[in-house]
């Protein structure tokens, strides 16, 4: 009986060899074909209720696949990107990934899912195949090099993003902070992020979770009210932000919200009329803010003008910016590695030299090291702006 | 009290998917799992219509009737009739099929997201203390009124009347003259234009979203079973109970105790009367 | 005995099939599941193998709900707890270094037994749909309780790292793990057929067609019911565990009311009640929804459109139609040999344990409504009592409380001298069968299985017995068939044995309900109005039929219309109106009790019935 993984690897492989004829180019034998093009998989939910989502992300990885092919693209290798619908399901994520890793179009690169729940089921089979991946999902568990050595996060998680967002509360004189997330994987990461962020900073945190299925919120924002806060951290996702921000206008409650950066991805002025959004800002990369044009990344009115190309931007233009920032990244960690062997992209992602000017559009430096495979936050990619309509992804309001 | 309007504006909606539910079961005998899903046919239609093409409110509610009418007689004519007499329950796999289609639908041609739907002028009262909107008052005007409606149409009209003797036997009622097969299109037309109208009204609350329909499915199954399968009394009075202990331990023991509050109500109520409050006979469903 | 067999040639061929198929069956699926254990070493990719696994994950989840739905009737949906029991044991299992396949399995299958038999004790109390609905809102359970737990199940970002599982300290490799899946999967279909096809298999689906049926073969129904949901938890709970293992990463967000539909959704298409359904439709769900990728976004829309034809044209489940396709073609090659009704049976009835029936002053009342007042018989082995009144004098109460179905408010019921009343439980260790006004036949069993059916209630026969198929078992078996056969040749239904019950007509069902009352060796015999519906030549036979019982030292007691037959076979009457007992004697005397002719059998005639041929009552 065969028993080590490595040998069962092998002897999968052997045996799909048999049946599979078209197994030409190494299928499965665990080497990417390093001078055919520069394979990128996404395995997206493009069905389902994040569909929009994940097809502005596809956007984002299109157009930086267009821009770096025009410049060599990656290592001297063409991408070439190919999408798989997981319909939001770790099996299905799993099984349509397993197929690819095991077929004769190998990846150089997955797009590992949209959500926690989908990127970490499909790490171990990543990991295993020593496949170097990314995903806009930031929970801080999937930020383990060592369990995960092949795994860059392009999103950093809330624990950074809360923690910006309270040091920006400090000086807005904040004492008592209220904050609701809902108690699916994203929101249960979210409280504990901000249960972290607000130690030793002297807030009193009041918190409320919400059921995902939940269609009113009048009795969790009531109750976080009877705590009287000054301001209110929101996180929520789809008609959630609709229906706190509705509660909190039922209630004549006019305390200030914040909304972080999923509320904001949310596009709440689509969601509830103007009058419930007095006093409600969000936290979102100053790359989604049109008036902080003047603060952009050089490479930003470009990617979105790329994005735009490809087809209606609908949400938030985060979504697109970074998949094509996970992309140029690869693209200078390939040049300063000298080729796109993992093991090497691994260690030049690790220990990246600044480029100038930078190709990437959200973070000023992504900043990845041996301990931390996601990015690290400055203040200053953040702009806290009312909550306007998105126009081309981006808010038209200024602080 | 702003808490306590929330409450029964969610237990409305719940009484107006238990309705639903009971309409297709007394007059057909069906678990119809779409049922919630008429109301998504009458929320995207008000999107459609009201924001998309800015039609007059009337025109739109016609739309929704007798869109939602159609929509509830075609899958009545291709998902139930088609298994009479077969039993089996297979209409819970045809009914989840046809749920899964009009959801499905609902996303090519309105995408996933949440849309808004405003039937009437967005304001808030404060009605007895407490903070109300006008659509919400609407709605548990309509929950009350519809239930009436429909408790006296079952007890007192021919057709009620026959359906109520078709859910005791459906054999004895074919053989009685009741034509069981014209009682079956009538629940679902009459399900299905009661979603169309009022979708409309329920979205300015839950929004038009596809994903919706699972979610009042399940609790609108949750207030039909307390109040009594079959009693449209029982469905307001079961609706109620799951709107305001839903609302009221959300709010003072917090979020995870909602459904558990739910649950430990729904099984204390079931064990001591198993077929409901208000349900006088064994349901003979399952 | 003639009956009007003719009347089933249509439905032969269904009944052909069933024996076919139960000697082919077993060896088909053996074959298939020894093929498909073998896939990896005869070039089976390790895609396929993926979706091999993952259908028999799910194929696992739906046998349990077959069993507890399609077998015993119970419609629950909470398979999806026991499957998350499952995985979550062996995700928990693997944080604490537990990984040898061995322990762990078994720990998943028992955790889900354990979860599947508190659930059910107390969801079953609330009756099926009621338990439908409860059974759902426990899938809200999965992720508040992984969250409570959340340092050891990992909350709701999910539990992740699960370690393969091992074997003498060496962890499976690809295909080693996948053919352990196919043996669980295959393993468990085996006892589950082992099961369903045996006489608990045949209490399942007694007890779901008739609970009043079951009590009065002295089935438990709580207790059946509870098996059959318990034991239909464990492969739920086994199929968890493998998902755990495939993928080494589980997630509340996955244990869902979605999933819990998806199982019903295959439990339907696939044919509930049915063994290898469960692989048929996990197969179409698994496997077919990723065809439909092909739809792009239309994806959702084609899957719902396939669930309402799969549903309208497999209305039966795929393994139905399979069964009708394969008899069809069989039906075909055999050629069509007719069943003629046999009338040259002789009238053999072996020797019965008669015990005397004591009915010692017994009241009924339900709710203001006095149904028996004081009413005391005795009946003694050898002997045909008769028990005549008009409609609604309290006659079938009597047998209901005789039998053990009502509980009697005041007064006591004896067997042989031991109380039996309240209870259908100990009516029937004490030797008392009977049959039913309206025949309650359960329509999907084989006539030879009804009768078989009188004797469920004796002869106590474990489950592993039964799924092992030990000696006593067989033992058993053949005694229940040799009754069975003994019984049909009685009533001369000999060549109908093979047929499906409901396809008999009236009067025949009365008759095999004599013959499932007769296979149970009985002490007393309750017939209530057996004769109703035969014509003259088949009374004649009745007649003859009663006299043999009578002889071979029963205690018989008849509820009766037709007078000429009491008078002919009676050799004590008891008359009842509305409670009372009005009359008692030999027929001869009852006929000429003036009390009795203006009561009941003068008013009889004047109503145009004519009593004393028994044509005529409604």
């Amino acid at each position: 009986m065969r028993i080590t993984p490595g040998r069962t690897i092998r002897t999968g492989a052997a045996a799909l060899a048999l049946i599979t004829l078209s197994a030409c180019g190494g299928g499965g034998t665990g080497k990417a074909d390093s001078h055919g093009p520069f394979r990128v998989l996404a395995v997206l939910p493009l069905s389902g209720a994040l569909a929009e989502q994940a097809k502005l992300q596809m956007s984002g990885l299109q157009a930086a696949a267009d821009d770096l092919n025009g410049r060599g693209g990656i290592g001297g290798r063409k991408i070439e990107i190919a999408s798989v619908d997981d319909k939001l399901n770790p099996t299905e994520a799993v099984s349509r990934l397993q197929s690819r890793l095991n077929g004769s179009e190998r990846p150089d690169y997955v797009l590992a899912g949209a959500t926690s729940n989908e990127t970490l089921a499909m790490l171990p089979a990543l990991t295993n195949a020593r496949v170097l991946s990314g995903t806009t999902a930031s929970d801080r568990s999937m930020d383990d090099p060592k369990k995960y050595p092949y795994h860059f996060g392009y999103q950093s998680a809330n624990d950074q993003n809360y923690a910006s967002a309270v040091r920006f509360m400090k000086t807005r004189g904040v004492r008592t902070l209220a904050f609701i997330a809902s108690n699916d994987a994203l929101g249960t990461y979210n409280r504990s992020a901000i249960e972290n962020a607000v130690k030793g900073t002297g807030i009193k945190l009041v918190a409320q979770s919400y059921d995902s299925k939940a269609t009113d919120l009048t009795a969790p924002l009531d109750a976080l009210r009877s705590a009287r806060p000054d301001l209110l951290l929101a996180s929520g996702y789809g008609p959630a932000v609709g229906y706190i921000l509705d509660a909190r206008q039922k209630l004549n409650w006019s305390v200030p919200v914040i909304g972080d950066s999923g509320f904001a991805g949310s596009n709440p002025a689509s969601l509830v009329d103007s009058s419930a959004l007095k006093d409600v800002l969000i936290q979102t990369f100053k790359v989604a803010a049109l008036s902080e044009r003047g603060s952009w990344q050089p490479a930003t009115e470009r990617m979105v003008k790329a994005v735009a190309a490809k087809g209606p931007v609908k949400q938030i233009i985060t979504l697109a910016a970074e998949p094509y920032d996970a992309l140029q990244v690869l693209g200078v960690a390939a040049e300063q590695a000298g080729g796109t062997d993992p093991a090497d992209l691994k260690k030049a992602m690790e220990s990246l030299k600044r480029p100038s000017p930078v190709p990437w559009t959200t973070y000023a430096a992504y900043a990845y090291s041996t301990k931390a495979h996601f990015p690290v936050v400055n203040d200053s990619d953040f702009s806290y702006l009312p909550a306007s309509v998105l126009v081309q992804g981006q808010f038209e309001a200024s602080s | 009290m702003t808490v306590l309007w929330a409450g029964l504006t969610m237990g409305s909606v719940y009484t107006l998917v238990a309705l639903t539910y009971n309409m297709t079961l007394v007059l057909t005998g069906v678990l119809n799992f779409a049922t919630a899903q008429f109301f998504t046919v009458g929320a995207f239609t008000a999107y459609a219509g009201l924001t998309q093409h800015s039609l007059p409110l009337p025109v739109v509610l016609l739309i929704g009737a007798v869109l939602g009418g159609l929509v509830a007689v075609a899958e009545e004519r291709v998902a139930i009739r088609p298994l009479r007499g077969h039993g089996g329950h297979t209409e819970l796999v045809t009914t989840l099929g046809v749920s899964t289609v009009i959801a499905g639908a609902a996303i090519v041609i309105w995408g996933p997201d949440p849309l808004r739907v405003t039937v009437v002028p967005e304001r808030t009262w404060t009605v007895l203390g407490g903070q109300v909107r006008p659509n919400e008052l609407l709605l548990i005007v309509i929950a009350v009124v519809a239930t009436l409606g429909f408790h006296v149409w079952t007890h007192r009209s021919r057709l009620g009347l026959a359906g109520l003797a078709r859910t005791e036997d459906e054999d004895a009622a074919a053989l009685r003259g009741i034509d069981v097969r014209r009682l079956s299109m009538l629940g679902f037309a009459i399900a299905g234009i009661f979603g169309g109208l009022v979708g409309p009204v329920m979205a300015q609350t839950t929004y038009a979203v596809a994903t919706i329909g699972l979610v009042l499915a399940l609790k609108g199954f949750v207030a039909m079973a307390l109040g009594g399968v079959g009693s449209h009394l029982g469905a307001l009075l079961g609706g109620t109970v799951v709107g305001l202990v839903e609302a009221f331990s959300n709010r003072h023991l917090g979020n995870d105790y909602g459904d558990i509050a739910v649950i430990v109500i729904l099984a204390l109520i079931l064990l001591l009367r198993p077929t409901g409050l208000l349900s006088k006979g064994e349901p003979r469903l399952v | 005995m003639s009956s009007s067999l003719p009347h089933l040639v249509p439905k032969r061929a269904l009944l052909a099939l069933s024996a076919r198929w139960a000697a082919v069956g077993p060896v088909l699926a053996l074959l298939g599941a020894a093929v498909l254990a073998a896939g990896p070493w005869l070039g089976l990719g390790l895609d396929a193998q993926r979706q091999i696994i993952l259908v028999a994950v799910l194929a696992l989840a739906v046998g349990g709900l077959n069993l507890s739905f399609g077998y015993a009737g119970e419609l629950a949906l909470g398979q999806v707890l026991m499957y998350a029991t499952g995985a979550y044991v062996v995700g928990y299992l693997s944080t604490i270094g537990v990984t040898n396949v061995l322990v762990t399995l078994p720990a998943a299958g028992l955790a889900g037994l354990l979860v599947g038999v508190v659930s059910g004790a107390a969801g079953l109390r609330l009756g099926g749909w009621v338990l439908a609905l409860f059974s759902l809102l426990l899938l809200d359970l999965i992720p508040r309780i992984v969250n409570l737990l959340h340092g050891r199940l990992g909350g709701v970002a999910g539990l992740s790292g699960i370690s393969r599982p091992t074997l003498g300290g060496l962890p499976f490799d690809n295909p080693t793990f996948y053919t352990t899946a196919i043996i669980v999967a295959a393993l468990w279909f085996a006892a589950m057929r082992n099961l369903v096809h045996s006489r608990q298999g045949t209490a399942f689906l007694v007890l779901k067609e008739s609970s009043v049926l079951a009590k009065a073969l002295g089935i438990s129904t709580y207790r059946t019911k509870l098996r059959a949901y318990a034991l239909g938890a464990v492969p739920a709970g086994l199929g968890g565990a493998l998902y755990a293992y495939l993928d080494g990463y589980i997630a509340p967000s996955v244990f869902t009311f979605e999933l819990g539909l998806v199982i019903l959704a295959a439990a339907i298409l696939g044919g509930a009640r049915s063994v290898y359904g469960a692989v048929i439709g996990a197969a179409l769900l698994q496997l077919g929804p990723r065809q439909l990728s092909l739809f792009d976004q239309y994806a959702e829309v084609a899957y719902g459109i396939v669930l309402v034809l799969g549903g309208v044209f497999l209305s039966t489940g795929a393994a139905g139609l399979g069964h009708r396709v394969f008899d069809r073609l069989l039906g075909r090659a055999r050629g069509e040999e007719g069943i003629a009704p046999s009338r040259q049976e002789s009238v053999d009835v072996p020797p019965l344990p008669g015990e005397p029936l004591v009915v010692d002053s017994v009241t009924v009342r339900f709710g203001g409504f006095t149904a028996l007042e004081d009413v005391s018989l005795r009946a003694e082995p050898g002997t045909v009592t008769a028990i005549i009144g008009p409609n609604g004098s309290g006659k079938t109460t009597l047998l209901n409380v005789v039998s053990g179905l009502l509980k009697p408010r005041a007064g006591e019921v004896r067997v042989g001298g031991s109380p039996v009343s309240g209870s259908t439980g100990r009516a029937v260790r004490h030797g008392v069968a009977r049959t039913f006004q309206t025949p309650l036949v359960p329509a999907s069993l084989n006539v030879r299985e009804v009768v078989a059916s009188g004797r469920l209630g004796s002869g106590n026969v474990t489950l592993v017995e039964t799924v092992l198929r030990l000696p006593r078992y067989r033992r058993v078996r053949r005694a229940d068939l040799a009754a069975a056969r003994r019984a049909l040749a009685a009533v001369g239904l000999s060549r109908a044995a093979g047929l499906r019950a409901d396809a008999l007509p009236l009067g025949t069902r009365r008759l095999m309900e004599f013959a499932r009352a007769l296979a149970a060796d009985p002490a007393v015999l309750l017939l209530d109005e057996v004769a109703s519906g035969l014509d003259d030549t088949e009374l004649a036979e009745l007649t003859v039929l009663i006299r043999a019982v009578r002889e071979a030292g029963a205690t018989v007691v008849l509820v009766e219309h037709n007078f000429e037959l009491v008078r002919e076979i009676a050799d004590h009457v008891i008359v009842l109106a509305e409670g009372h007992v009005i009359s008692t004697g030999v027929p001869e005397r009852v006929a000429r009790d003036e009390d009795v002719v203006r009561r009941y059998l003068g008013r009889r005639s004047a109503e145009g019935g004519d009593a004393l041929t028994g044509k005529g009552t409604p």
